[in-house]
C-alpha cells in the first residue's frame, strides 16, 4: 500500500536528527508502532510519509490513490471553528462530501467516541484528551487509507491518555491502517501487528510485535523496553533473583484455587534456577491450590519430568512446534501477561491489560493446538 | 462653551472636516498598503526583515520629527514645495502602513505551523488554507490592533498643525488667539476627541474580547 525505499531526510545544525537510508512498507489493515528514543527519527519518518517533509534521497511509493492523514501531539484544532466545523471543513471544502452528509457522519462519530455534547464547543473549551479525540475524528472523516499518529498522547495526563488510546484501539479494531509513534508499551503490545524500532535515524528492527517483545537477545533494546515500561502504568518490571522469586510466590497467592497458568516457550530448567531455594515453597503452594500449568516447551528438564510423574493432573506439557520456535517465554493468567528474561539478573516484565492478555492467549491456543497435532 | 460652538460652528466644522479628511486618507493609504505588505512579509523572510526594520525606525524616531523631516529637509533636497496637507498624508500614511504591516506580519507569524500542516494533511489546498484558516485567524487577531493604531493616527493628526495644516487643533489655536477663551475652546476639543476616540477604543476592546483566539 505504501512503501519508503532508502529514504534520507536530515537536518543541519545542533541536535540534527532525521532519518537515514530508511526503508519501510505498510500493508493495508496493518498497525505499525514505531518505537525509539527521542531524536531517533520517528517523527521525521512520519512527517516524510505525510509529505510534510521532503526526502533528500530515496523514493516513496503509494498504491494508486492512497491518502494519508497525519495527527500530531499538538492537536492543531483550528481555534476559530467549533468542533463540528473543525471536523467537516476538510471533506466539504475538498468536495469529498456534501455538507449534510459530512455533518451526519461527524455527529455519528462524535456520538461513537462520547463527544456528541461538545458539537458546538470551541477548542479552548475542551480538555486535551477531548481535543485529541476530535483531531482523530477530523482525520478519519476524510477516509484516509493510512493514519499517521505521532505521539498523540504525549502531552496528556494518564486519565486523558486512556481515553485517546481507547479510540485508537477502536480504530485498529475497525481495520484502519495506522503507523503510530508511541511510548506506551502496553498499548503497542495490544494493537501493533509490527514494531519498528529506530535508533539514530535508522530502522534497527522491523518485526512482528510478539517477536519484538519476546526476543531478549539485544540487550540495548531490552534496556529501552524496560526503561519506558517503567513509565507505563500498566507495566511493571521486576529485576533480580529476589524480586523474581517474590513475584512468582505473590502470583500464586493471589490466583484463585484451580486457576491455570499458560506458559509458552519454557526451556527446561531455565525457570527453576532463578527460583532457587524458594521453588519448594512455590511447588507446595501450587499443589495445595491446585493451580495447573499448561506449557508449550522447547525442552523438558528434570523438574518438568518429575512433575509429570508426580502430579499429572496439574501439569500438561507439549513440545514447541519447530515452525514456531523463537527465543521467547511468556506466561498468561487472567488479564496479565509476563515475559521473562533468564539472564544473570533474571527479570520479569508484567503487563496488566486484558486486551494484551487476550491476544497472547490466542497465540498460546494456536501453539497448543499445533503441538497437539504433533504430539 | 455652547455660544462658541454656535457662533463659530462653520470654522470648527471646517477644522473637523480637515482632520477627518486627513485621517480618512491616511487610513485608505495605510491600511491596504500595510495589509498587503504585511501578508507579503509573512511569506518572505527578507521582506519581513525590511518591514520590521522600518517599524523599528518609526518607533524610535518621534512621529513629529518624521513629519518635520518630510516637510523641511526632504523637500529642500528634492527642491520641491508640497502642500503641508499632502506632506502629512505621505508621512503619516507611511507610518500607518509600516505599523499595520508590522501588526499583520507578526500575527501571521504567530499562527502555529501545526494549523497549516494539519490542514495540508487533510487534503486542503493552499488557497483553501489561506481562505479558511489563515485569513480568518489573521483578521480576528489583527483587527483590534489595527483599529487601535488608527486611533493613534488620529492623535498624530494634531501634530500636523505644526506644519500649518488647518486641522481642528490649529483651528482651535487660531480661534483662541482671537477670542482668548482657552477653557471653553480646549474643552470643546476634549469633548470632540473623547466622542471620536471612545467608540474606537471600546470597539477595539470589544473585538479583542469577542474574537480572542487562543492558539491551543
Amino acid at each position: 500500500m505504501f512503501e519508503l525505499k532508502q529514504v534520507t531526510k536530515t537536518y543541519t545544525g545542533k541536535n540534527a536528527g532525521g532519518v537515514r537510508d530508511v526503508s519501510l512498507s505498510v500493508r493495508a489493515g496493518e498497525v505499525v508502532c514505531v518505537l525509539g528514543k527521542s531524536g531517533s527519527g520517528k517523527s521525521t519518518l512520519l512527517r516524510v510519509m505525510a509529505e510534510l517533509e521532503h526526502a533528500q534521497q530515496g523514493t516513496m511509493k503509494r498504491e494508486g490513490g492512497v491518502r494519508t492523514a497525519y495527527v500530531s501531539q499538538e492537536y492543531a484544532l483550528w481555534p476559530h471553528l467549533n468542533v463540528l466545523q473543525n471536523i467537516i471543513l476538510a471533506p466539504t471544502v475538498t468536495s469529498q462530501k456534501a455538507h449534510g452528509d459530512a455533518e451526519q457522519e461527524a455527529l455519528a462519530l462524535l456520538k461513537r467516541f462520547g463527544l456528541r455534547e461538545y458539537v458546538g464547543a470551541y477548542p479552548h473549551q475542551l480538555s486535551g484528551g477531548q481535543r485529541q479525540r476530535i483531531a482523530l475524528i477530523r482525520a478519519i472523516i476524510t477516509r484516509p487509507n493510512i493514519l499517521l499518529l505521532d505521539e498523540i498522547t504525549s502531552a496528556l495526563d494518564p486519565m486523558l491518555t486512556k481515553s485517546v488510546l481507547d479510540v485508537m484501539r477502536a480504530l485498529a479494531k475497525d481495520g484502519y491502517t495506522m503507523v503510530i509513534v508511541t511510548h506506551h508499551m502496553s498499548f503497542a503490545l495490544s494493537v501493533a501487528d509490527r514494531i519498528v524500532f529506530m535508533e539514530e535515524g535508522k530502522i534497527i528492527r522491523d518485526e512482528p510485535a510478539v517477536r519484538f517483545f519476546s526476543d531478549h537477545s539485544d540487550a540495548h533494546i531490552n534496556a529501552f523496553v524496560q526503561n519506558i515500561s517503567k513509565h507505563d502504568a500498566e507495566i511493571e518490571v521486576f529485576s533480580g533473583a529476589e524480586q523474581f522469586q517474590a513475584y512468582h510466590l505473590r502470583l500464586l497467592k493471589r490466583l484463585p484455587e484451580g486457576s491455570t497458568i499458560y506458559v509458552a516457550g519454557s526451556v527446561g530448567d531455565a525457570w527453576y534456577e532463578p527460583m532457587g531455594e524458594m521453588y519448594e515453597a512455590y511447588e507446595r503452594l501450587r499443589i495445595a491450590k491446585k493451580i495447573s500449568w499448561h506449557m508449550v516447551s522447547y525442552t523438558q528438564g528434570d523438574n518438568d519430568r518429575r512433575l509429570l510423574r508426580q502430579h499429572p493432573e496439574l501439569n500438561q506439557f507439549r513440545p514447541m512446534p519447530r515452525a514456531m520456535q523463537n527465543p521467547a517465554n511468556y506466561n498468561v493468567f487472567g488479564d496479565t501477561v509476563i515475559t521473562q528474561i533468564f539472564t544473570k539478573e533474571p527479570t520479569i516484565i508484567e503487563i496488566k491489560n486484558p486486551h494484551i492478555a487476550t491476544a497472547y492467549m490466542r497465540f498460546f491456543e494456536e501453539l497448543w493446538e499445533t503441538s497437539r497435532s504433533r504430539a | 462653551m455652547l455660544h462658541i460652538l454656535l457662533q463659530y460652528h462653520t470654522t470648527l466644522l471646517h477644522g473637523c472636516f480637515v482632520t477627518l479628511e486627513l485621517l480618512g486618507i491616511i487610513m485608505c493609504v495605510g491600511i491596504p498598503l500595510g495589509v498587503l505588505c504585511g501578508i507579503a512579509a509573512g511569506m518572505h523572510h527578507e521582506l519581513l526583515r525590511v518591514v520590521r526594520s522600518l517599524h523599528f525606525v518609526s518607533q524610535v524616531i518621534p512621529v513629529l520629527v518624521i513629519l518635520f523631516w518630510f516637510h523641511y529637509p526632504l523637500q529642500a533636497l528634492l527642491q520641491v514645495s508640497i502642500n503641508p496637507f499632502w506632506t502629512s498624508v505621505v508621512a503619516l500614511g507611511g507610518v500607518n502602513a509600516v505599523s499595520v504591516a508590522a501588526i499583520v506580519s507578526n500575527e501571521l507569524a504567530r499562527i502555529p505551523r501545526a494549523y497549516i500542516e494539519s490542514a495540508h494533511t487533510l487534503g486542503l489546498k493552499r488557497l483553501h488554507i489561506a481562505r479558511y484558516i489563515e485569513l480568518p485567524l489573521l483578521l480576528r487577531a489583527s483587527l483590534p490592533h489595527i483599529i487601535t493604531q488608527q486611533a493613534a493616527m488620529l492623535e498624530y493628526t494634531l501634530l500636523t498643525s505644526l506644519i500649518s495644516v488647518q486641522e481642528l487643533f490649529r483651528t482651535a489655536q487660531t480661534l483662541n488667539a482671537q477670542l482668548y477663551q482657552p477653557v471653553e475652546i480646549y474643552s470643546l476639543l476634549i469633548i470632540f476627541f473623547f466622542l471620536i476616540l471612545t467608540p474606537i477604543h471600546l470597539g477595539s476592546r470589544m473585538l479583542r474580547k469577542k474574537y480572542f483566539v487562543s492558539y491551543v
